[in-house]
C-alpha cells in the first residue's frame, strides 16, 4: 500500500539486511538534520556504521517543561525509531528534551513531497508545522513538526501530497501522524503511516 | 499498551522471516496458491540481526488454546488447524473442510435445523447459533452444540439450547464453560452454561444486539449493535443479575464536523485485544467528513475498557496548518478543495473498507483484518493508530460480501467466507513491513446459491458495490439484513449557487455538517421553495428528512412504492435508488444498454425473495393487545383505513398530512402527502415516522393530535392497548 512496485523489486536485498537497512535508516535521504552520531563524529576514510536507533524508554522524556529547542540544539538531538514508521528513509524523528521534531523529506523518487500538514486533534500548545514551497510549486520537499511530548497528550496531524494526474494536479491527503501519552504509559508513542 | 510493546517486538521479528518469504513470493508468487501454511517466524539469526535493538518475536504456543477465537464468526478453525467450518445461513448448513486444504479440497456440509448467523470452535466442540428454528412457532433461535466424531470433520449434534428469537452472536469465556449469545431482533443477550446446557440468564438490551465479546477477566462483557453508536457493557457474568450499561462511543471523533457527535451503523462485531484493555468496534460512521464520503465513513472505534471511553481524540478546529504553495492552489477550484485539506479532518479511502462486517486481530503485524461486505475485500489496518481505519496498510480481493474471517495459527493465511458468491476465500496475508507479492487469493466454492443463479445477481448487487447501482456502498449498507440502520438521511436536491459548479441531482447525505460541507466544496446551495430561483447558501437546512426503511418482510405489494407514492412497482423505486443512492451523476453506466434493467428486475427479485423477515412468534393476542386491535380497526381511530387491517396497506396510494414542525437541520417538506408505510414488524424499527423524530411509540401516539386518524380521545389504558397490538404487527 505504501511502498511501489520497485522496493518489491529489491526486496530481496533489502531484506537480507533487513535490521541495518530497516531500522537504522533514518539518517539517509538527504536529511537537514544529522543525527546524533553523525553529527557527532569527524569525517574519516571509512564512515563507522551508524548506531542502530532504539524506541524511546521509560525516563527518556522528561516530565518538566523547558522551551523549545534552538536549532543548534536539533542539530545534536537524539534520532529515535518511532513506534510504527512506514515512511522509513523519508521520515524521521528527533528527541531534544521532551520536545519532538519530526522531520519528512522528499524521497530520491520526488514520490513523497511535503505538500502539506494539518494538525487534526489534540492540544495546539507549543506544536509547530512547517511546509517548504519552491519555485516549481511541485509540492515542496519538507514537512516538519516540531511539539513537546507531555502526559495525556493524543496529537493527530494529517499530511498532504501534491498529485500530478492526467487531468492535472490535486491535493491528496497521504500519511497519518499521532503521538500520544495516555495515563498509565510511562512513555509517549509516535506512529506514522 | 503491553499488547502494543509485544507486538512492536514481534512485528521487527518478522522482518527476519521476510527475506524467506519475499524471495519465495517473488520466485514462485503469482502462480502458486497457498497450501500449507509457512512456519511461524523464528528468533532471530543473523549477525545483522543479532546487531539490532529489536526484540526476539514470541515463541508459537506450546499448546494449542481450547478456542483460537473466543468470539463467533461465519468462519473458525480449530485449535489444532486441522479443520475449518463455515456457518452459511443462506444455505442453512455449516459447511466443512479439512486443513490443510488439498488441491480439491471435499466440502462436507451438515443440514441445520435453521438458519446459522455465526459459529465458535471449542476444543472438539463446533458451537453454531441458530436465528430460528426453522417451523418452530415460538420463532426461537438456538445454540446448537456440535462434536467431532473421530480425526474427520463429520459432526454429531450434541444437544441444543433454546434462545430468544433472531440469535446472532456469540462468545465465549476464557475457561470454555460459559457462551453468551446476542439475539438481534428481540434484543436480547443470554448466558448459557456449557456444562449443563441451560441458559442461565437473558437480559434486555438496546436495539440489534450482534457481535459480542468476553475480556480476558471472565466477568465483563461488550456488546456491539447494529444501529446507533453506543455499546453495551455487562458486569457479573457469573452472577444471577448481570448489571448491563449503555456507553456512549461517538463514531469516528477524527472525522466528525463541529459541534457534531455521530451515529453509527454496522456495528456487527466486537474485538478485544489480548490484554482486555481495548476493544475494536469495526462499523460505520454516518455524517463523517471525507471525500466523497455522502454517506459517511467505515471507521474502527476503539474502546479503552479501563474507563469506557473512546481512544481517539475528537476533531477540532482552528488548528496548526500550512500548506506548499502549489498545494495551496489546487484547493482553491470548486470541487478540488476537498474536505480534509480544507476543513480538517483525518482522510479515508471511504469505500475501500465499505460495510466492515468481520474482523480479526492480526498481532504478529500489529494489525488487524476486516472483512468489507460492500468492496469485497479484506482490509488490514494498523492497530497502533486511535482509529486503525485511518491507517489502511493493505487490501487483499475476497469473493462476493465477506461476512467472516478466520486466521491461521501463525497468521499469515485467512479464511474468509463469502456470502454472496458462497466461496471460502483463501487469503495469503503479506509480511507487515512492505507490499511484497504474495500468493493470489484462492477460492473454494462451497455451494451454489439455492435461490438460483437470477437471485444470485441480485444478492451480489444487495451486498456489495456496483458501478451502476451503487459505487461506493451496496444496499446492505443502509439495509443490513434488509432492515433498516435506523438513521434520518437528508435527501437533497442541491442547485449550483456559482458559475462555475454544477446542480446535482437528487441524492441522500447523512450528515447536516456533511452535506454543508459538500455544498461548500462544490458551490452548491438549496433552491428555496418560497422564492423561485433564489439559491441559499446559508446556514439553513438541507434536505428532506428520510428515514432509511425496512425492506425485509415489506416489499411484497405490487407498488406503489416511494416516500410519496411516485414509483409505480418495486422495479421503478430500485431504478430510482440508482440515482438517489450515490453522489456522483452514473446515469451513464444505466441508460441505453440494458444495465438498469437486468440489475432492477434481479435486485427487486432478491428484495422480494431473499430478504429473510425478522421472527414473529406465532401465538393468540392477550387481552390488552385484543382490544388495541378493536381500537385499530375501529372507524374512530381508524387506523387501518390507512395501514391496513394488519399493517399491511391496501391502498399505497400517497395521502396528506398536516405539517409537523420542520426537523433541525432539514428543509421544511413541499409534499405533504405521504405513502402509508407498512406496519408490519413496527416493534423493532424505532424511531418512528419518515423523518425519525418520534424515539418510541408512545411519544408517537402521545404527540399524534389526530393527525393520523384519532387518537386524542384514547385513554392511557386504550393508548396502551393500541400500542400493545401495534407491537404484535
Amino acid at each position: 500500500m505504501i511502498r511501489t512496485h520497485h522496493v518489491v523489486v529489491s526486496l530481496g536485498v533489502v531484506v537480507l539486511s533487513a535490521a541495518t537497512v530497516v531500522l537504522a535508516a533514518p539518517s539517509g535521504g538527504g536529511s537537514a538534520a544529522p543525527s546524533a552520531s553523525g553529527a557527532a563524529s569527524a569525517p574519516s576514510a571509512r564512515p563507522s556504521p551508524p548506531k542502530p536507533l532504539t524506541l524511546l524508554a521509560k525516563g527518556d522524556i522528561p516530565e518538566t517543561e523547558s522551551p523549545p529547542p534552538k536549532l543548534s540544539e536539533w542539530r545534536s538531538g537524539r534520532v529515535v525509531l518511532m513506534d510504527v514508521n512506514s515512511r522509513l528513509g523519508e521520515c524521521k524523528a528527533t528527541i531534544v528534551r521532551e520536545w519532538v521534531q519530526v522531520d519528512c523529506q522528499k524521497d530520491e523518487w520526488g514520490i513523497r513531497p511535503g505538500g502539506g500538514i494539518r494538525q487534526i486533534a489534540g492540544d495546539p500548545k507549543g506544536v509547530g508545522v512547517f511546509v517548504s514551497s519552491n519555485d516549481r510549486n511541485d509540492g515542496g520537499k519538507d514537512a516538519n513538526i516540531v511539539m513537546p511530548l507531555r502526559r495525556g497528550d493524543d496529537r493527530v496531524f494529517q499530511f498532504f501530497d501534491l498529485h500530478m494526474g492526467v487531468y492535472g494536479s490535486s491535493a491528496v491527503a497521504s500519511s497519518v501522524l499521532e503521538e500520544r501519552w495516555l495515563d498509565g504509559e510511562d512513555r509517549p508513542t509516535l506512529v506514522l503511516r | 499498551m503491553a499488547d502494543g510493546r509485544r507486538r512492536r517486538g514481534a512485528r521487527r521479528g518478522w522482518i527476519v522471516a521476510l527475506g524467506v518469504t519475499a524471495l519465495a513470493a517473488g520466485v514462485a508468487g503469482a502462480c502458486t496458491e497457498p497450501t500449507a501454511p509457512p512456519a511461524p517466524s523464528g528468533a532471530p539469526s543473523g549477525s545483522a540481526v543479532a546487531d539490532a535493538p529489536v526484540s526476539a518475536p514470541p515463541p508459537p504456543p506450546a499448546a494449542a488454546p481450547v478456542s483460537p477465537v473466543r468470539e463467533g464468526s461465519t468462519v473458525a478453525r480449530t485449535p489444532d488447524e486441522d479443520a475449518i467450518f463455515i456457518a452459511d445461513e443462506d444455505a442453512t448448513s455449516l459447511h466443512a473442510l479439512a486443513l490443510p486444504l488439498g488441491r480439491t479440497p471435499a466440502v462436507t456440509s451438515t443440514p441445520l435445523p435453521g438458519r446459522p448467523a455465526s459459529l465458535v470452535v471449542s476444543g472438539r466442540r463446533v458451537l453454531v447459533v441458530v436465528r430460528q428454528i426453522d417451523g418452530d412457532v415460538t420463532a426461537q433461535g438456538a445454540l446448537v452444540v456440535f462434536e467431532r466424531k473421530g480425526d474427520g470433520v463429520e459432526l454429531a449434534e450434541l444437544g441444543r439450547v433454546l434462545l430468544p428469537p433472531d440469535a446472532w452472536g456469540v462468545a465465549l469465556s476464557p475457561d470454555g464453560a460459559l457462551a453468551l449469545v446476542t439475539s438481534a431482533w428481540t434484543h436480547q443477550l443470554s448466558a448459557i452454561d456449557l456444562g449443563k446446557r441451560e441458559v442461565l440468564w437473558s437480559v434486555d438490551l438496546a436495539r440489534e444486539p450482534r457481535g459480542v465479546t468476553i475480556l480476558p477477566g471472565g466477568d465483563t462483557a461488550y456488546v456491539s449493535h447494529l444501529i446507533g453508536s453506543g455499546v453495551t457493557r455487562v458486569d457479573g457474568l457469573r452472577s444471577e443479575k448481570p448489571t448491563v450499561k449503555r456507553i456512549d462511543l461517538p463514531a469516528s471523533p477524527l472525522r466528525s464536523p463541529a459541534k457534531e457527535t455521530l451515529s453509527a451503523s454496522l456495528g456487527y462485531v466486537a474485538v478485544p485485544s489480548a490484554s482486555g484493555d481495548r476493544v475494536y468496534f469495526p462499523r460505520h460512521a454516518l455524517g463523517a467528513m471525507g471525500k466523497d464520503a455522502w454517506f459517511g465513513v467505515p471507521t474502527v472505534d476503539v474502546l479503552l475498557t479501563s474507563k469506557d471511553s473512546a481512544l481517539a481524540p475528537r476533531r477540532r478546529d482552528g488548528m496548526p496548518v500550512m500548506f506548499e504553495k502549489g498545494v495551496a492552489e489546487t484547493m482553491k477550484r470548486p470541487g478540488e478543495a476537498w474536505l480534509a485539506g480544507k476543513w480538517g479532518a483525518v482522510e479515508s479511502k471511504v469505500n475501500v473498507m465499505a460495510q466492515p462486517r468481520a474482523a480479526a486481530l492480526r498481532p504478529s503485524a500489529g494489525t488487524m483484518v476486516v472483512a468489507s461486505e460492500g468492496a469485497g475485500q479484506l482490509v488490514e489496518l494498523d492497530t497502533a493508530f486511535t482509529d486503525p481505519s485511518i491507517a489502511v496498510v493493505r487490501t487483499y480481493p475476497t469473493g462476493g460480501a465477506p461476512s467472516g474471517v478466520a486466521l491461521s495459527r501463525d497468521e499469515r493465511t485467512a479464511y474468509v467466507f463469502c456470502r454472496s458468491t458462497f466461496d471460502l476465500s483463501v487469503v495469503s496475508l503479506a509480511p507487515p513491513i512492505a507490499d511484497v507479492l504474495v500468493a493470489p487469493t484462492r477460492t473454494v466454492h462451497l455451494t451454489d446459491d439455492p435461490l438460483g443463479e437470477e437471485l444470485n445477481k441480485g444478492r451480489r448487487l444487495f451486498y456489495g458495490q456496483d458501478a451502476a447501482v451503487a459505487p461506493d456502498v451496496g444496499c446492505a449498507g443502509c439495509h443490513p439484513d434488509g432492515r433498516e440502520d435506523a438513521h434520518t438521511w437528508h435527501e437533497a436536491s442541491l442547485v449550483a449557487a456559482t458559475s462555475s459548479a454544477t446542480s446535482r441531482p437528487p441524492s441522500f447525505l447523512s450528515g447536516y455538517g456533511e452535506a454543508r460541507l459538500f455544498m461548500e466544496v462544490y458551490g452548491l446551495g438549496v433552491a428555496s421553495p418560497k422564492a423561485k430561483g433564489e439559491v441559499i447558501t446559508g446556514p439553513l437546512g438541507v434536505g428532506y428528512p428520510r428515514q432509511t426503511p425496512m425492506l425485509a418482510g415489506r416489499v411484497s405489494a405490487a407498488g406503489p412504492y416511494g416516500w410519496h407514492a411516485e414509483a409505480k412497482t418495486i422495479e421503478a423505486r430500485v431504478q430510482e435508488g440508482f440515482e438517489l443512492h450515490q453522489w456522483h451523476d452514473n446515469t451513464r453506466y444505466w441508460t441505453g444498454d440494458g444495465w438498469a434493467e437486468g440489475r432492477t428486475r434481479s435486485l427487486a427479485l432478491f428484495v422480494r425473495k431473499g430478504l429473510v423477515p425478522p421472527p414473529v412468534p406465532k401465538r393468540p393476542l392477550t387481552p390488552e393487545e385484543t382490544k388495541g386491535k378493536q381500537i385499530y380497526e375501529g372507524s374512530t381511530a381508524d387506523c387501518a383505513r390507512c395501514h391496513g387491517p394488519e399493517g399491511e396497506p391496501k391502498d399505497r396510494s400517497a395521502t396528506a398530512l398536516n405539517a409537523l414542525p420542520t426537523m433541525p437541520g432539514f428543509e421544511a417538506e413541499e409534499d405533504l402527502k405521504f405513502k402509508p408505510p407498512n406496519l408490519q414488524f413496527l416493534a423493532g424499527t424505532a424511531p418512528y415516522m419518515h423523518d425519525g423524530r418520534y424515539d418510541s411509540l408512545e411519544s408517537l401516539i402521545d404527540d399524534n393530535h389526530d393527525r393520523m386518524g384519532k387518537t386524542s380521545h384514547l385513554s392511557e389504558t386504550e393508548r396502551a392497548a393500541l400500542i400493545a397490538y401495534l407491537r404484535t404487527l
